[in-house]
């Protein structure tokens, strides 16, 4: 017999048979998949976990430096959730009548002001209907930490002063990727991402620039508000 | 069986490497018959086709995400070719392919061989000694070349061809024996 013949023959017989099941057979199919499935599954178990613990260590991480951002901005000054605002409007007289009711105490404490160091804080005209930010847009807290330092150098080093702190309240704060907006003592205040130290006027016309360093000095230029005596 | 409709072995592939339980099922109710039909008839029993099988399926599913769609079929001829490679892993674990060197004369047994059906047939390779049915099923019914054979079971390409020769000298000798068992009643 031709081999050929014999080989066509048996893999034509064969093949006829692939997908059939074999006859009178104990195999259990089912118990089979049974034995596959229960190993399968327990890699899939581990899958499972592996990208769950994946997700969760993400998380985690993002969380850690969330936070650990947080603790930062607010361990660089103890007062950063004392945020001052000034009363509205109609107290601000009150408030000027308080720390700052006449001339003599306006120049008294500009005076001492300039022996220090040459510089002063500003209180002008109430800046705060106008420049009201939205609620949803406050608590920039680094527009907190740095603002923050006013209230405590004006107390400190000032003492003889006795300016009455408002009370601390959150403040109208207002944040982007390219500056921070705050109002404080009814002034608005600009701070450059590029530039945290230096807090700006946003009016530029009235020309303050309010340094903090450190050593939590606030520097300022030549007054202009009411506590300045210049131009009186 | 699920109720769910494969329209592509991709898919199906896909999404048994995603795990997809019920996917990994169906993909193993399409192929087990097929496959277990295949181990049997190169391990010879039952049993031990049984356990390749699971071994091998699992290896399949476990490896699934590995498989390159290339058309129609190749799904299963990736799956017969796990088995297979399985399977000989099996007999060499066993030391099952022990090779017999025996030289006989090819019968002309066509006429004989008509008379069989299908499964005479199957069952005739099944019933081969190892060496003989392994390299018979990877040559004739695989198609794999005897190169091929020779880098898979660890043997030379001559030892593949007489082994070859001999196994179907083998089942002339059953073919003639069982048309005389015919012939007997």
């Amino acid at each position: 017999m031709n081999s050929d013949k014999l080989d066509k023959y048996f893999k034509e017989q064969i093949d006829s048979l692939k997908t059939l099941p074999v006859p009178g057979t104990k195999w259990n199919r089912e118990a089979s998949w049974d034995k596959i499935d229960q190993q399968v599954g327990d890699r899939r178990k581990v899958v499972f976990w592996w990208y769950l613990s994946g997700a969760a260590a993400i998380v985690i991480i993002f969380l850690s430096f969330w936070f650990s951002r947080f603790d930062s901005t607010s361990n660089k000054n103890p007062m950063a959730e004392q945020i001052l605002e000034l009363p509205a409007e109609n107290e601000v007289g009150h408030f000027a009548e308080n720390i700052i009711s006449s001339e003599a105490v306006a120049e008294k404490e500009n005076k001492i002001i300039e022996d220090i160091a040459d510089k002063s804080i500003v209180v002008g005209k109430n800046h705060e209907a106008e420049n009201q930010v939205p609620k949803n847009k406050r608590h920039s807290l680094v527009v907190i930490n740095h603002l923050a330092y006013l209230p405590e150098q004006l107390s400190i080093n000032q003492s003889e002063i006795q300016f009455q702190k408002p009370e601390p309240k959150k403040s109208n704060t207002e944040s982007s990727s390219e500056q921070e907006i705050a109002i404080a003592f009814n002034r608005t205040y600009i701070i450059r991402s590029k530039n945290k130290d230096v807090a700006k006027e946003k009016n530029n016309g009235v020309e303050l620039k309010l340094r903090i360093d450190l050593a939590m000095r606030s520097e300022a230029d030549p007054p202009s508000g009411i506590l300045s005596n210049r131009g009186r | 069986m699920t109720n769910r409709t494969i329209f592509s072995e991709e898919i199906l592939a896909a999404w048994c490497a995603k795990g997809d339980r019920k996917s990994q099922k169906y993909l193993y109710e399409t192929y087990a018959n097929q496959m277990f039909r295949l181990l049997l008839r190169y391990l010879g029993n039952e049993h031990d086709a049984d356990d390749v099988l699971v071994v091998a399926f699992t290896k399949v599913l476990k490896n699934i995400g590995d498989f390159s769609f290339r058309g129609k079929g190749s799904l299963g001829a990736w799956i017969k070719k796990i088995m297979v490679n399985e399977a000989l892993m099996f007999l060499r674990a066993k030391k099952q392919t022990e090779l017999l060197d025996e030289n006989e004369q090819i019968a002309d047994v066509l006429d004989a061989g008509s008379k069989l059906d299908a499964e005479d047939v199957y069952n005739l390779v099944k019933d081969l000694p190892t060496g003989y049915r392994t390299v018979f099923n990877l040559f004739i019914i695989e198609g794999y070349s005897h190169k091929e054979i020779a880098e898979m079971m660890g043997i030379s390409e001559n030892t593949s061809k007489s082994q070859l020769k001999k196994a179907r000298k083998k089942l002339q000798e059953k073919i003639i024996k069982t048309k005389a068992g015919y012939e007997l009643g």
